[in-house]
Protein backbone atom coordinates (compact mmCIF):
# COMPACT_ATOMS: atom_id res chain seq x y z
CA UNK A 1 0.00 0.00 0.00
CA UNK A 2 2.50 2.59 1.05
CA UNK A 3 4.93 1.62 -2.01
CA UNK A 4 2.23 3.75 -4.03
CA UNK A 5 2.88 6.53 -1.63
CA UNK A 6 6.21 6.15 -3.15
CA UNK A 7 5.08 6.19 -6.26
CA UNK A 8 2.84 8.88 -6.19
CA UNK A 9 5.69 11.18 -4.89
CA UNK A 10 7.18 10.07 -7.91
CA UNK A 11 5.25 10.91 -10.29
CA UNK A 12 4.20 14.16 -9.04
CA UNK A 13 8.19 14.84 -9.15
CA UNK A 14 8.18 14.01 -12.48
CA UNK A 15 4.77 16.01 -13.44
CA UNK A 16 6.51 18.98 -12.09
CA UNK A 17 9.79 18.75 -13.71
CA UNK A 18 7.71 18.11 -17.13
CA UNK A 19 5.34 21.05 -16.67
CA UNK A 20 8.11 23.66 -14.95
CA UNK A 21 10.08 22.42 -18.37
CA UNK A 22 7.04 23.41 -20.54
CA UNK A 23 6.69 26.93 -19.41
CA UNK A 24 9.69 27.83 -18.98
CA UNK A 25 9.70 26.93 -22.79
CA UNK A 26 6.47 28.40 -23.49
CA UNK A 27 7.50 32.21 -22.14
CA UNK A 28 10.51 32.02 -24.03
CA UNK A 29 8.97 31.08 -27.42
CA UNK A 30 11.16 32.49 -30.33
CA UNK A 31 9.04 35.00 -31.88
CA UNK A 32 7.70 34.40 -36.02
CA UNK A 33 11.14 36.23 -36.86
CA UNK A 34 9.18 38.51 -39.08
CA UNK A 35 10.45 41.86 -39.28
CA UNK A 36 7.96 43.62 -37.77
CA UNK A 37 8.84 41.34 -34.24
CA UNK A 38 11.88 42.43 -34.50
CA UNK A 39 11.67 45.99 -34.77
CA UNK A 40 9.40 45.73 -31.77
CA UNK A 41 11.59 44.59 -29.65
CA UNK A 42 14.59 46.20 -30.71
CA UNK A 43 17.15 43.15 -31.99
CA UNK A 44 17.74 40.58 -34.10
CA UNK A 45 19.45 37.43 -32.80
CA UNK A 46 21.82 35.86 -35.04
CA UNK A 47 24.42 32.93 -35.51
CA UNK A 48 27.48 33.69 -36.32
CA UNK A 49 30.23 31.13 -36.85
CA UNK A 50 33.66 31.39 -35.28
CA UNK A 51 35.94 31.96 -38.55
CA UNK A 52 38.28 35.18 -38.88
CA UNK A 53 37.61 37.20 -40.59
CA UNK A 54 33.98 36.50 -41.28
CA UNK A 55 33.60 37.08 -37.84
CA UNK A 56 36.21 38.67 -35.45
CA UNK A 57 35.56 37.89 -31.76
CA UNK A 58 36.96 40.54 -28.97
CA UNK A 59 37.87 39.20 -25.57
CA UNK A 60 34.73 40.31 -23.84
CA UNK A 61 32.39 38.46 -26.46
CA UNK A 62 31.94 41.30 -28.44
CA UNK A 63 31.47 40.01 -31.91
CA UNK A 64 32.26 41.88 -34.99
CA UNK A 65 33.75 41.24 -38.18
CA UNK A 66 32.85 41.44 -41.97
CA UNK A 67 30.11 39.47 -42.02
CA UNK A 68 27.89 40.87 -38.51
CA UNK A 69 29.25 44.19 -39.58
CA UNK A 70 27.20 44.27 -42.99
CA UNK A 71 24.32 42.46 -41.22
CA UNK A 72 24.47 45.33 -38.50
CA UNK A 73 24.21 48.62 -41.24
CA UNK A 74 21.78 46.33 -43.12
CA UNK A 75 19.37 45.98 -39.91
CA UNK A 76 19.65 49.42 -38.85
CA UNK A 77 18.60 50.66 -42.41
CA UNK A 78 15.46 47.88 -41.71
CA UNK A 79 14.92 49.70 -38.38
CA UNK A 80 16.32 46.91 -35.93
CA UNK A 81 18.82 48.77 -33.76
CA UNK A 82 20.54 46.18 -32.37
CA UNK A 83 21.94 42.82 -33.44
CA UNK A 84 22.71 40.46 -31.20
CA UNK A 85 24.85 37.69 -32.10
CA UNK A 86 25.26 34.37 -30.84
CA UNK A 87 28.50 32.40 -31.88
CA UNK A 88 27.49 28.75 -32.65
CA UNK A 89 29.64 25.89 -34.11
CA UNK A 90 29.73 25.52 -37.89
CA UNK A 91 27.45 22.54 -37.33
CA UNK A 92 24.33 24.19 -35.66
CA UNK A 93 23.71 27.16 -37.67
CA UNK A 94 21.51 25.85 -40.44
CA UNK A 95 19.78 23.76 -37.80
CA UNK A 96 19.72 26.64 -35.27
CA UNK A 97 17.82 28.81 -38.53
CA UNK A 98 15.46 25.86 -39.26
CA UNK A 99 14.05 25.27 -35.23
CA UNK A 100 14.06 29.14 -34.97
CA UNK A 101 16.69 29.38 -32.40
CA UNK A 102 18.18 32.62 -34.16
CA UNK A 103 16.32 34.92 -36.57
CA UNK A 104 19.21 35.01 -39.37
CA UNK A 105 22.74 33.19 -39.57
CA UNK A 106 25.80 34.92 -40.87
CA UNK A 107 29.36 34.73 -41.58
CA UNK A 108 30.93 32.70 -44.48
CA UNK A 109 28.24 30.06 -45.19
CA UNK A 110 28.44 29.99 -48.49
CA UNK A 111 25.76 29.85 -50.80
CA UNK A 112 25.66 26.11 -52.25
CA UNK A 113 22.70 24.27 -53.78
CA UNK A 114 22.37 21.38 -50.73
CA UNK A 115 21.95 24.60 -48.34
CA UNK A 116 19.40 25.71 -50.45
CA UNK A 117 17.25 23.18 -50.10
CA UNK A 118 16.96 24.10 -46.35
CA UNK A 119 17.26 27.76 -46.16
CA UNK A 120 16.84 30.52 -48.03
CA UNK A 121 19.80 33.66 -48.20
CA UNK A 122 20.55 37.42 -49.16
CA UNK A 123 22.18 38.57 -52.10
CA UNK A 124 25.58 37.80 -51.57
CA UNK A 125 27.27 39.81 -49.05
CA UNK A 126 30.94 38.58 -49.22
CA UNK A 127 32.87 36.65 -51.75
CA UNK A 128 36.61 35.33 -51.69
CA UNK A 129 38.68 33.20 -53.56
CA UNK A 130 39.82 29.43 -52.42
CA UNK A 131 43.27 29.16 -50.77
CA UNK A 132 45.73 26.38 -49.79
CA UNK A 133 48.26 26.49 -46.81
CA UNK A 134 51.12 24.26 -47.95
CA UNK A 135 54.72 23.64 -46.31
CA UNK A 136 57.28 25.91 -47.68
CA UNK A 137 58.70 26.54 -50.74
CA UNK A 138 55.58 24.03 -52.02
CA UNK A 139 57.37 20.81 -52.73
CA UNK A 140 54.72 18.50 -53.86
CA UNK A 141 53.67 21.50 -56.67
CA UNK A 142 50.10 21.67 -55.66
CA UNK A 143 48.35 24.42 -57.03
CA UNK A 144 44.64 23.08 -58.21
CA UNK A 145 42.60 20.47 -56.25
CA UNK A 146 43.36 17.95 -59.81
CA UNK A 147 47.10 18.17 -58.66
CA UNK A 148 45.48 16.43 -55.20
CA UNK A 149 43.84 13.87 -57.16
CA UNK A 150 46.71 13.03 -59.84
CA UNK A 151 49.09 12.12 -56.71
CA UNK A 152 47.05 9.69 -54.78
CA UNK A 153 49.92 10.33 -52.03
CA UNK A 154 49.36 13.65 -51.58
CA UNK A 155 46.86 13.80 -48.46
CA UNK A 156 44.68 17.24 -47.41
CA UNK A 157 42.58 18.59 -44.98
CA UNK A 158 39.44 20.82 -44.56
CA UNK A 159 36.39 21.25 -42.55
CA UNK A 160 33.45 18.22 -42.43
CA UNK A 161 30.66 19.43 -45.29
CA UNK A 162 32.55 22.67 -46.42
CA UNK A 163 32.53 23.74 -49.83
CA UNK A 164 36.13 22.34 -50.07
CA UNK A 165 35.32 18.99 -49.23
CA UNK A 166 32.91 19.31 -52.42
CA UNK A 167 35.48 20.94 -54.83
CA UNK A 168 37.90 18.36 -53.56
CA UNK A 169 35.55 15.17 -54.30
CA UNK A 170 34.45 16.64 -57.41
CA UNK A 171 37.68 17.13 -58.98
CA UNK A 172 39.17 13.53 -58.35
CA UNK A 173 40.40 13.74 -54.83
CA UNK A 174 39.36 10.35 -53.17
CA UNK A 175 37.75 10.67 -49.81
CA UNK A 176 40.57 8.92 -48.51
CA UNK A 177 42.74 11.62 -49.15
CA UNK A 178 40.28 14.11 -46.97
CA UNK A 179 41.58 14.22 -43.68
CA UNK A 180 38.29 16.29 -41.96
CA UNK A 181 40.15 18.99 -39.14
CA UNK A 182 37.38 20.10 -36.35
CA UNK A 183 38.39 23.75 -36.71
CA UNK A 184 41.14 25.82 -38.44
CA UNK A 185 43.57 25.80 -36.13
CA UNK A 186 43.76 22.47 -35.82
CA UNK A 187 43.93 21.76 -39.46
CA UNK A 188 47.51 23.91 -39.44
CA UNK A 189 48.48 21.97 -36.78
CA UNK A 190 48.17 18.87 -38.81
CA UNK A 191 49.81 20.50 -41.66
CA UNK A 192 52.49 21.87 -39.19
CA UNK A 193 53.04 18.32 -37.70
CA UNK A 194 53.37 16.74 -41.48
CA UNK A 195 50.00 14.86 -40.75
CA UNK A 196 48.80 16.12 -44.19
CA UNK A 197 50.41 17.90 -47.15
CA UNK A 198 47.44 20.35 -48.06
CA UNK A 199 45.17 22.92 -46.26
CA UNK A 200 42.11 24.15 -47.96
CA UNK A 201 39.86 26.68 -46.62
CA UNK A 202 38.63 30.29 -47.84
CA UNK A 203 41.32 32.79 -49.05
CA UNK A 204 40.73 35.02 -45.90
CA UNK A 205 40.75 32.64 -43.58
CA UNK A 206 43.77 30.80 -44.43
CA UNK A 207 45.57 34.42 -44.70
CA UNK A 208 43.91 35.29 -41.59
CA UNK A 209 45.60 31.77 -39.82
CA UNK A 210 49.00 32.11 -41.41
CA UNK A 211 49.40 35.31 -40.44
CA UNK A 212 48.77 34.72 -36.68
CA UNK A 213 50.34 31.41 -36.56
CA UNK A 214 53.56 33.51 -37.84
CA UNK A 215 54.74 29.65 -39.16
CA UNK A 216 58.00 31.16 -41.88
CA UNK A 217 57.76 27.01 -42.67
CA UNK A 218 54.36 27.62 -44.18
CA UNK A 219 53.15 29.32 -47.24
CA UNK A 220 49.88 30.36 -49.08
CA UNK A 221 48.71 29.38 -52.37
CA UNK A 222 46.33 31.78 -53.25
CA UNK A 223 44.15 31.90 -55.53
CA UNK A 224 43.44 28.51 -56.69
CA UNK A 225 42.31 27.93 -59.96
CA UNK A 226 39.90 26.08 -61.37
CA UNK A 227 36.93 26.70 -58.54
CA UNK A 228 34.31 28.86 -58.38
CA UNK A 229 34.73 32.21 -56.06
CA UNK A 230 33.00 30.82 -52.42
CA UNK A 231 30.37 33.72 -51.58
CA UNK A 232 28.26 34.05 -48.92
CA UNK A 233 24.96 35.63 -47.63
CA UNK A 234 22.89 36.07 -44.66
CA UNK A 235 20.44 33.30 -44.25
CA UNK A 236 16.94 32.93 -43.27
CA UNK A 237 14.21 30.28 -42.02
CA UNK A 238 12.87 29.08 -45.46
CA UNK A 239 9.37 31.11 -44.26
CA UNK A 240 10.89 34.14 -43.95
CA UNK A 241 10.87 35.14 -46.94
CA UNK A 242 9.07 38.93 -46.38
CA UNK A 243 11.85 39.97 -44.25
CA UNK A 244 14.63 38.20 -46.68
CA UNK A 245 13.19 40.28 -49.29
CA UNK A 246 13.36 43.71 -47.42
CA UNK A 247 16.73 42.66 -46.27
CA UNK A 248 17.97 42.86 -49.71
CA UNK A 249 16.78 45.52 -50.55
CA UNK A 250 18.57 47.41 -48.00
CA UNK A 251 21.40 45.63 -49.21
CA UNK A 252 21.11 46.89 -52.33
CA UNK A 253 21.44 50.26 -51.38
CA UNK A 254 23.98 50.04 -49.07
CA UNK A 255 26.32 48.60 -52.08
CA UNK A 256 24.68 51.32 -54.51
CA UNK A 257 25.91 54.00 -51.55
CA UNK A 258 29.26 52.83 -51.27
CA UNK A 259 28.66 52.23 -47.26
CA UNK A 260 29.16 48.50 -48.09
CA UNK A 261 33.09 48.71 -49.17
CA UNK A 262 33.90 50.70 -46.74
CA UNK A 263 32.53 48.28 -44.40
CA UNK A 264 34.18 44.67 -45.88
CA UNK A 265 37.71 46.15 -47.61
CA UNK A 266 39.65 46.48 -44.32
CA UNK A 267 38.58 43.01 -43.22
CA UNK A 268 40.57 42.53 -46.73
CA UNK A 269 37.33 41.48 -49.18
CA UNK A 270 37.00 43.02 -51.96
CA UNK A 271 33.55 44.88 -52.87
CA UNK A 272 33.95 44.99 -56.56
CA UNK A 273 34.00 41.00 -56.75
CA UNK A 274 30.63 40.77 -54.60
CA UNK A 275 28.71 43.56 -56.49
CA UNK A 276 29.91 41.16 -59.76
CA UNK A 277 27.77 38.04 -58.82
CA UNK A 278 24.15 36.95 -57.59
CA UNK A 279 21.99 34.89 -55.91
CA UNK A 280 20.90 33.30 -58.72
CA UNK A 281 24.23 32.20 -60.04
CA UNK A 282 24.80 30.03 -57.37
CA UNK A 283 20.81 28.95 -56.46
CA UNK A 284 18.57 29.94 -59.10
CA UNK A 285 15.16 30.44 -57.43
CA UNK A 286 16.20 30.49 -53.91
CA UNK B 1 50.36 34.03 -22.28
CA UNK B 2 49.38 37.74 -22.81
CA UNK B 3 47.09 36.93 -25.48
CA UNK B 4 45.10 34.91 -23.47
CA UNK B 5 44.87 36.82 -20.67
CA UNK B 6 42.95 39.11 -22.91
CA UNK B 7 40.03 36.39 -23.03
CA UNK B 8 39.76 36.69 -19.55
CA UNK B 9 35.92 38.23 -19.50
CA UNK B 10 34.72 35.14 -22.14
CA UNK B 11 36.79 32.51 -19.88
CA UNK B 12 35.38 33.79 -16.60
CA UNK B 13 31.05 33.97 -17.92
CA UNK B 14 32.49 30.23 -19.56
CA UNK B 15 33.58 29.07 -16.24
CA UNK B 16 30.32 30.54 -14.58
CA UNK B 17 28.09 28.93 -17.22
CA UNK B 18 29.87 25.39 -17.18
CA UNK B 19 29.31 25.60 -13.09
CA UNK B 20 25.72 26.71 -13.18
CA UNK B 21 24.97 23.65 -15.80
CA UNK B 22 26.94 21.16 -13.45
CA UNK B 23 25.23 21.83 -10.26
CA UNK B 24 21.65 22.61 -12.22
CA UNK B 25 21.98 18.72 -13.56
CA UNK B 26 23.22 17.55 -10.67
CA UNK B 27 20.05 18.52 -8.74
CA UNK B 28 17.95 16.91 -11.76
CA UNK B 29 20.31 13.86 -11.90
CA UNK B 30 19.86 13.16 -8.27
CA UNK B 31 16.20 13.39 -8.61
CA UNK B 32 16.11 11.48 -11.32
CA UNK B 33 18.57 9.11 -9.86
CA UNK B 34 16.16 8.35 -6.66
CA UNK B 35 12.72 8.53 -8.34
CA UNK B 36 13.60 5.70 -11.25
CA UNK B 37 15.91 3.78 -8.81
CA UNK B 38 13.26 3.28 -6.45
CA UNK B 39 10.57 2.72 -8.90
CA UNK B 40 12.88 -0.28 -9.73
CA UNK B 41 11.38 -2.24 -6.22
CA UNK B 42 7.64 -0.84 -6.90
CA UNK B 43 5.02 -3.88 -6.96
CA UNK B 44 3.38 -2.30 -9.83
CA UNK B 45 4.85 -3.99 -12.90
CA UNK B 46 3.95 -0.61 -15.33
CA UNK B 47 6.11 1.04 -13.08
CA UNK B 48 9.04 -1.24 -12.62
CA UNK B 49 8.99 -1.45 -16.93
CA UNK B 50 8.31 2.31 -17.21
CA UNK B 51 11.67 2.95 -15.44
CA UNK B 52 13.57 0.22 -17.02
CA UNK B 53 12.77 1.27 -20.45
CA UNK B 54 14.05 5.27 -19.04
CA UNK B 55 17.02 3.64 -18.09
CA UNK B 56 18.13 1.83 -21.21
CA UNK B 57 17.13 4.60 -22.98
CA UNK B 58 18.90 7.46 -21.61
CA UNK B 59 22.24 5.42 -20.70
CA UNK B 60 21.81 3.64 -24.10
CA UNK B 61 21.71 6.88 -26.59
CA UNK B 62 24.36 8.93 -26.78
CA UNK B 63 24.18 12.25 -24.39
CA UNK B 64 25.36 14.49 -28.04
CA UNK B 65 21.81 12.71 -29.65
CA UNK B 66 19.82 13.67 -26.50
CA UNK B 67 21.07 17.18 -26.60
CA UNK B 68 20.62 17.72 -30.32
CA UNK B 69 17.15 16.90 -30.29
CA UNK B 70 15.88 18.31 -27.33
CA UNK B 71 17.50 21.56 -28.49
CA UNK B 72 16.69 20.94 -32.57
CA UNK B 73 14.56 18.61 -33.03
CA UNK B 74 11.83 19.49 -30.11
CA UNK B 75 10.98 22.87 -31.79
CA UNK B 76 9.78 21.18 -34.92
CA UNK B 77 6.71 20.03 -32.67
CA UNK B 78 6.10 23.01 -31.14
CA UNK B 79 8.12 22.89 -27.88
CA UNK B 80 10.91 25.25 -27.29
CA UNK B 81 13.18 25.31 -24.58
CA UNK B 82 15.95 27.74 -23.63
CA UNK B 83 19.40 26.61 -24.84
CA UNK B 84 20.28 26.25 -20.49
CA UNK B 85 17.39 24.60 -19.99
CA UNK B 86 17.78 22.15 -22.70
CA UNK B 87 21.28 21.39 -21.54
CA UNK B 88 20.47 21.01 -18.17
CA UNK B 89 17.61 18.55 -19.09
CA UNK B 90 19.80 16.71 -21.37
CA UNK B 91 22.58 16.36 -18.60
CA UNK B 92 20.22 15.44 -15.97
CA UNK B 93 18.52 13.11 -17.55
CA UNK B 94 21.50 11.24 -18.42
CA UNK B 95 23.42 11.62 -16.06
CA UNK B 96 20.25 10.48 -13.75
CA UNK B 97 20.09 7.06 -15.70
CA UNK B 98 23.33 6.43 -14.46
CA UNK B 99 22.61 7.17 -10.98
CA UNK B 100 19.41 4.98 -10.50
CA UNK B 101 21.10 1.99 -11.16
CA UNK B 102 23.35 3.61 -8.19
CA UNK B 103 20.40 4.19 -5.98
CA UNK B 104 19.13 0.48 -6.54
CA UNK B 105 22.55 -1.08 -6.36
CA UNK B 106 23.15 0.83 -3.12
CA UNK B 107 19.67 -0.51 -1.53
CA UNK B 108 20.07 -4.22 -2.67
CA UNK B 109 23.38 -4.07 -0.84
CA UNK B 110 21.45 -3.35 2.37
CA UNK B 111 21.93 -6.66 4.33
CA UNK B 112 18.64 -9.40 4.14
CA UNK B 113 18.29 -8.61 8.14
CA UNK B 114 17.46 -5.27 7.76
CA UNK B 115 14.77 -6.08 5.45
CA UNK B 116 13.63 -8.60 7.84
CA UNK B 117 14.00 -7.27 10.76
CA UNK B 118 12.18 -4.18 9.29
CA UNK B 119 9.22 -6.57 8.23
CA UNK B 120 9.08 -8.25 12.13
CA UNK B 121 8.61 -4.71 13.41
CA UNK B 122 5.62 -4.30 11.48
CA UNK B 123 6.89 -1.69 9.11
CA UNK B 124 5.24 -0.07 6.07
CA UNK B 125 6.78 -0.25 2.86
CA UNK B 126 7.27 3.36 3.21
CA UNK B 127 8.62 3.28 6.15
CA UNK B 128 10.73 0.83 5.58
CA UNK B 129 12.34 2.58 2.81
CA UNK B 130 11.86 5.52 4.72
CA UNK B 131 13.84 4.34 7.85
CA UNK B 132 15.73 1.26 7.33
CA UNK B 133 16.84 0.97 3.67
CA UNK B 134 18.04 4.29 2.38
CA UNK B 135 19.80 5.57 5.37
CA UNK B 136 21.46 2.73 5.17
CA UNK B 137 22.51 3.05 1.38
CA UNK B 138 23.36 6.60 0.95
CA UNK B 139 26.54 6.29 2.25
CA UNK B 140 27.26 3.67 0.15
CA UNK B 141 26.02 5.71 -3.01
CA UNK B 142 28.32 8.47 -2.02
CA UNK B 143 31.60 7.85 -3.37
CA UNK B 144 29.88 6.76 -6.61
CA UNK B 145 27.95 9.73 -7.06
CA UNK B 146 31.22 11.85 -6.44
CA UNK B 147 32.36 9.74 -9.46
CA UNK B 148 28.99 10.83 -11.50
CA UNK B 149 28.75 13.90 -10.62
CA UNK B 150 32.97 15.03 -12.10
CA UNK B 151 31.49 12.76 -15.20
CA UNK B 152 28.85 15.45 -15.58
CA UNK B 153 31.58 18.29 -15.35
CA UNK B 154 33.34 16.79 -18.41
CA UNK B 155 29.75 15.95 -20.04
CA UNK B 156 28.90 19.79 -19.97
CA UNK B 157 31.79 20.41 -22.10
CA UNK B 158 29.12 18.83 -25.05
CA UNK B 159 26.29 21.60 -24.71
CA UNK B 160 28.20 23.89 -26.86
CA UNK B 161 26.42 22.12 -29.38
CA UNK B 162 23.01 23.88 -28.79
CA UNK B 163 24.72 27.06 -28.43
CA UNK B 164 25.58 27.60 -25.01
CA UNK B 165 28.84 29.27 -24.37
CA UNK B 166 30.58 26.98 -21.69
CA UNK B 167 34.18 26.73 -20.95
CA UNK B 168 35.16 24.60 -23.45
CA UNK B 169 33.16 26.62 -26.04
CA UNK B 170 35.10 29.48 -24.84
CA UNK B 171 38.61 28.08 -25.17
CA UNK B 172 37.72 26.65 -29.08
CA UNK B 173 36.79 30.37 -29.51
CA UNK B 174 40.20 32.04 -28.14
CA UNK B 175 41.57 29.02 -30.34
CA UNK B 176 40.57 29.95 -33.57
CA UNK B 177 40.67 34.14 -32.93
CA UNK B 178 44.64 33.82 -31.78
CA UNK B 179 45.96 30.51 -33.59
CA UNK B 180 47.05 29.08 -29.80
CA UNK B 181 46.97 26.07 -29.45
CA UNK B 182 48.40 24.87 -26.24
CA UNK B 183 47.97 27.89 -24.18
CA UNK B 184 43.86 27.92 -24.22
CA UNK B 185 43.93 23.89 -23.56
CA UNK B 186 46.46 24.56 -20.75
CA UNK B 187 44.04 26.92 -19.09
CA UNK B 188 41.24 25.12 -19.58
CA UNK B 189 42.39 22.03 -18.60
CA UNK B 190 43.58 23.48 -14.90
CA UNK B 191 40.33 25.01 -14.07
CA UNK B 192 38.52 22.08 -14.99
CA UNK B 193 40.93 20.04 -12.56
CA UNK B 194 40.21 22.93 -9.88
CA UNK B 195 35.96 22.84 -10.30
CA UNK B 196 36.58 19.05 -9.86
CA UNK B 197 38.60 19.19 -6.80
CA UNK B 198 36.18 21.28 -5.06
CA UNK B 199 33.43 18.53 -6.16
CA UNK B 200 35.51 16.06 -4.79
CA UNK B 201 36.15 18.19 -1.58
CA UNK B 202 32.53 18.24 -1.52
CA UNK B 203 31.64 14.54 -2.31
CA UNK B 204 34.54 13.79 0.86
CA UNK B 205 32.46 15.68 2.90
CA UNK B 206 28.84 14.37 2.28
CA UNK B 207 30.64 10.95 3.08
CA UNK B 208 31.54 12.21 6.27
CA UNK B 209 27.88 13.53 7.25
CA UNK B 210 26.28 10.38 5.86
CA UNK B 211 28.39 7.55 8.01
CA UNK B 212 28.54 9.39 10.77
CA UNK B 213 27.38 7.24 14.25
CA UNK B 214 26.56 4.73 11.68
CA UNK B 215 28.43 1.58 12.50
CA UNK B 216 26.09 -0.55 10.24
CA UNK B 217 27.46 -3.28 7.63
CA UNK B 218 27.05 -0.98 4.81
CA UNK B 219 28.91 1.82 6.53
CA UNK B 220 31.70 -0.79 7.45
CA UNK B 221 32.12 -2.05 3.66
CA UNK B 222 32.47 1.72 2.69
Amino acid sequence: MTITKLEKCSRAIALTLFTAGLTMGAVSTVSAGTLDDLREQGYATVAVANEPPYSDIKGDGYVSGAAPDVARAVMKKLGVPELRAKVVGYGAMIPALMARRVDMATSGLYIKPKRCESIIYSEPDLCGAEAFAVKKGNPLNILTYEDIGNNKNVTMTTCAGCAEEAYALERGVSKDQIKIMTDPPSGMKMLQQGRVDVFALSGLGTADLLKKMNDPSLEIVMPVTGVPMGCAGAAFNSDDTAFRAAYDEALAELKASGEFAAIVEPYGFSAAATLAVKRDDFCPGN
Amino acid sequence: MQEILEYTPILITGTITTIELTLASAVLALIVSFTVGLSRFSRLRMVRVAAVIYLEFFRGTSAIVQMFFMFFVLPLFGVTFPPLVAGILACGLNLGSYGSEVVRSAILSVGRGQHEAALALNYSNYQRFRYVLIPQAIPVMIPTFGNLLIELLKLTAVASLITISDLTFMSQIIRVQTALTLEPFLVILVIYFIIASVLVWFTKLAERKFSKGRHTAAAKEV
